[in-house]
């Protein structure tokens, strides 16, 4: 894949797929992927039909629901867009698990193979569609990166936050000990396995802590919400943030 | 439960998903590239090292004798055990025989084998030949037979293996690959990598457990 | 050992409040992977060897009735003898059997998880012959009567001072705790034990079919005693151990020792094919291998979990499982700890109710998919195993329900927005983000668990869909 340091001006469609947590509880992640999108010369669009790809039911076990959301997702984002994500962990159960939910139904997997062909996780559709690192973002803070699981091990999401962040100005990168590890969100895990999710967020937010940054980066916003809320409940001053927000940063407001 | 219905249960079980695959080409590790005694001599001495065992080179069987005398007198041996002497043969050993307290291994009756054993077990070195030396891990081959007691490189606190650096392959594949074109296997054919070990207490890795808490290797290489 | 009737939940928070056990499965595990990562590197293109790994087993497994036949034709033409057990208690009566007919008293064992999964030991006491371990490790968990911690380093929980107690009140003489006096005291006292035994009992990491073979992986020395001091010799064997022939036991033999423990090889990797021969000064007059199926033939032929058969038991994925990291083998409650074990236990044990709960002890981060040196996809096998468990009869009608309705909310744009609206309102007018009201919040269902930890984000007043229109306007100009 080429790997530019231009901004491209290309115009490119996307449609979003804002996940139903951005949605819900950090649509200000979602207002800065279409910006930092925008900037680089793609057209935006969101269809509002969109809810939820129907992970949460398909790890709990409840695959038949979890199909029925999932079919109402590939209802919503039908077209020929590209599909950009925030979320690492939705876009690994549309590519990783999707054709598994639809294999009985020839007419869905194929809708959900041209889907799953077209969606990108955020960082991956950056650095690897657009061929691009440097968005023209700054912040000055001392930051520290938290890998998605499954945008790690299902996307193969490698480096590429990391080269996005390497470009933002004034920001300092710092290494996270143990970062490969999970943080113990798992989405129902941590409330139902509570204790041991407990344990493990709280050997992560002392790695985040031993780090000395003042800015948590994630690209998954299950991770986010975990660490970060432990790290508050503890009085932390760190702040967390989405790589989105963070490649938003030092613009002025269009 | 009797072998038929055993292998019948799984045979029916595998038929659920369908046809079987043929036989397929057994897949052939990249070949290993070729390396000279040299290497081979140089690589096995460190992995061994690094494992823990020691490596001494000898130009010459009768160098080679003398160095044992030395090593077994230096380590203040009581007493030792050995490989059947015909092993030796093509070593000419002499004086080790006289001058060492050596029990070597004689066939006899099942009497001859506990007093053997109780020998090994009592024994400070054992004194063995290996068959093959591996240079990729610095680990010697031991296959049992009627002159070569397994009780030589297992129960005594040293074993020392003498080997012939054109006994030397460059890895495991290497040597399995000759084990394969044996006929009959040996009933034991044993890769020995250094002394025995275990990190079991706290992670503290400690040598000697069970097994030979030394290995000693002599290797001829002229 | 383990006390089944214990839920996950509880054997986990007793795992957590253990710090010893703690801090030493977080020694253990980082240094077994570091280890691991270090040695994997060095072989090259590691990705290439798991794939390698992978087909070499699947290829077995899937004709897993020709190689255990052909095993089975050569073990006895090597002078062996070889017994097939349908379940864990027919396992144990061969093995029981065998030893009263030669009147066996004492037999010493070398690390086999198939004998702890038929119940080996007990059956020899109840028999009257003592089963004594002889792996360091397992015989100080033995003389603890606990379970061991993990499946290569069994005694990771104990402190090098609960070991010398243990030595002591054994030994009744009196010890110091360096490792070598610990380690020392169990080559003396075992070694008498394996000069007695009348049987030694393996496990068996392969089998090799065109030879007849059975092949061990030990570090110790213990697996050589076990296996050449006694009279009969007897292997306890997965049905699935089976490689096709030499050549892919040496791909094995790459794979095992550095997913294991970051080895290149282990120190001793014996290749046995049958009992002594004629004119042979030592080794056993006889070798018995029971190969032991219990529950393994049924996950033959299913799509979802044929590969756990696969498993060559290198605990890679413990030693990468950030819920294993914080909970040690222990709060498994079965023989087989980790994400193996999570899978393993409630295939082979499916009336086991902590078995089954084990489906549940993940976050499904697929870090073990990623450390299996021949890739079975366990992550995978966990929602699979948690789809089983939603279906069956005694399964939560409360909790169904609530899915139902959930994906009827979540499959209809028009009440998820709905519903948010009202959850995001309720949120803001009462605990917010989890500092105020704490007292409610932390008894609610759900949000209270995550609450007890951390704080929640403070709900916005407009959610994306509800900020667009706004936004698309800006960015179309």
């Amino acid at each position: 894949m080429p790997r530019g340091n231009a901004i491209t001006t290309r115009a490119m469609r996307v449609a979003l797929f804002i996940t139903c947590l951005a949605d819900q509880l950090y649509p200000e992640v979602g207002v800065s992927m279409v910006r930092v999108l925008r900037r680089l010369g793609c057209e935006v669009s969101f269809s509002p039909a969109q809810t939820c790809c129907g992970q949460p039911l398909y790890n709990a076990g409840f695959v038949p629901e979890s199909r029925r959301v999932a079919r109402a997702l590939l209802d919503a984002l039908e077209g020929d867009a590209h599909v950009v994500s925030p979320s690492g962990s939705c876009v690994a159960m549309l590519k990783h698990s999707y054709p598994s939910l639809f294999a009985e139904d020839p007419g869905q997997l194929e809708r959900a193979r041209a889907l799953i062909a077209r969606t990108h996780e955020f960082s991956q559709f950056l650095v690897n569609v657009l061929g691009v690192e440097d968005v023209g973002a700054s912040r000055a803070c001392r930051a520290t990166y938290q890998p998605s699981c499954h945008g790690m091990r299902m996307l193969g999401v490698g480096d590429e936050p990391l080269r996005l962040l390497g470009k933002v100005r004034g920001l300092e990168l710092l290494p996270l000990d143990n970062a490969q590890d999970c943080c113990g969100f798992g989405g129902l895990f941590s409330v139902k396995q509570a204790e041991i999710s407990g344990a493990m967020v709280a050997e992560k937010s002392a790695c985040v802590t031993r780090s000395a940054a003042d800015t948590l980066v994630g690209t998954d916003l299950g991770c986010l919400m975990n660490i970060a809320g432990h790290l508050r409940e503890r009085g932390a001053a760190i702040e967390a943030l989405h790589l989105a927000q963070v490649l938003d940063s030092g613009h002025a407001r269009a | 439960m009797k072998r038929e219905d055993f292998l019948a249960r799984v045979a029916a079980q595998l038929d659920r998903a369908g046809p079987r695959i043929q036989r397929r080409e057994t897949p052939h590790a990249t070949p290993t590239p070729a390396h000279s005694r040299e290497q081979l001599v140089q690589r096995f001495s460190t992995e061994l090292e690094k494992v823990g065992g020691a490596v001494q080179l000898h130009a010459s069987a009768a160098q080679l004798e003398l160095a044992l005398i030395e090593f077994a007198r230096a380590s203040g041996a009581r007493r030792m055990v050995s490989f059947g002497k015909r092993c030796f043969e093509q070593l000419g050993f002499d004086r080790l025989w006289r001058e060492l307290p050596l029990n070597a291994w004689e066939r006899g009756d099942a009497g001859c084998a506990q007093e053997f054993r109780a020998a090994a077990a009592d024994a400070d070195i054992g004194l063995s030949i290996a068959e093959l030396g591996l240079a990729a891990t610095g680990s010697m081959l031991f296959a049992c037979a009627p002159d070569r007691p397994r009780a030589v490189s297992l129960l005594p606190r040293t074993h020392v293996a003498i080997l012939e650096s054109s006994a030397l392959v460059p890895d495991l594949a290497a040597a399995l690959l000759a084990l394969a074109q044996r006929g009959v296997p040996a009933s034991s054919a044993l890769f020995v990598t250094g002394p025995s070990r275990t990190s079991d207490i706290e992670n503290d890795l400690t040598l000697g457990v069970h097994g030979p808490a030394a290995v000693c290797v002599f290797l001829l290489h002229s | 050992m383990h006390a089944p009737e214990q839920a996950l939940a509880e054997r986990a928070r007793l795992a957590l409040d253990n710090q010893f056990l703690r801090k030493a499965v977080r020694f253990t595990v980082d240094r077994l992977r570091n280890a691991k990562s270090a040695s994997a590197a060095a072989l090259g293109d590691f990705e290439a060897w798991r794939e390698r790994g992978r087909e070499s087993r699947a290829h077995t497994i899937a004709n897993l009735d020709r190689y255990l036949g052909e095993f089975a034709s050569n073990l006895e033409r090597r002078g062996g003898v070889i017994h097939f057990a349908a379940d864990a208690a027919e396992a144990s009566a061969i093995c029981v059997s065998l030893a009263r007919e030669r009147g066996a008293k004492l037999a010493v064992k070398s690390k086999s998880m198939v004998s702890e999964e038929i119940g080996l030991n007990p059956a020899f006491e109840a028999a009257g012959i003592e089963a004594l371990e002889t792996d360091l490790g397992e015989w100080i968990v033995q003389l603890a009567h606990e379970a061991p911690a993990h499946i290569i380093l069994p005694c990771i929980h104990k402190s090098r001072s609960e070991i010398r107690a243990l030595f002591e009140a054994h030994a009744g003489e009196k010890l110091d705790e360096a490792t070598a006096t610990l380690a020392g005291y169990a080559r003396r006292k075992l070694r008498e034990k394996f000069l007695q035994a009348d049987i030694g009992i393996s496990g068996c990491n392969f089998a090799v079919a065109s030879t007849g073979s059975i092949v061990m992986f030990t570090n110790e020395g213990n697996g050589r005693l076990v296996t050449t001091l006694p009279r009969t010799h007897i292997v306890l064997m997965g049905m699935e151990r089976i490689v096709p022939d030499l050549a892919e036991l040496a791909l094995m033999a790459e794979l095992l020792p550095r997913s294991a423990t970051g080895q290149k090889l282990t120190t001793y990797m014996n290749v046995i094919s049958g009992p002594r021969r004629e004119g042979e000064a030592d080794g056993p007059d006889e070798l018995h291998v029971v190969v032991v199926d219990n529950g393994r033939s049924r996950q033959l032929g299913d799509a979802d979990f044929q590969a756990i058969l696969h498993c060559i038991r290198c605990g890679a994925c413990l030693n990468v499982c950030p819920v294993y990291r914080q909970i040690g083998g222990h709060a498994y409650g079965s023989v087989y700890p980790g994400p193996i074990g999570a899978v393993l236990n409630p295939l082979f044990e499916p009336e086991r109710e902590l078995a089954t709960e084990l489906a549940d002890a993940s976050s499904l981060c697929g870090a073990c998919a990623v450390a299996c040196p021949v890739k079975i996809p366990i992550h995978d096998m966990l929602v699979k195993l948690r789809e089983r468990n939603a279906a069956r009869p005694t399964a939560s009608r409360g909790t169904r329900l609530w899915m139902e309705l959930a994906a009827g909310v979540l499959a209809s744009p028009g009440m998820f927005a709905a519903a948010g609206r009202l959850a995001r309102f309720a949120q803001r007018a009462t605990i917010g983000d989890g500092s105020r009201w704490r007292w409610l919040g932390t008894r609610l269902p759900l949000a209270g668990a995550w609450l007890r930890e951390r704080r929640l984000p403070r709900a916005p007043r407009r959610s994306f869909r509800e900020l667009w229109p706004e936004l698309e306007r800006e960015v179309r100009r």
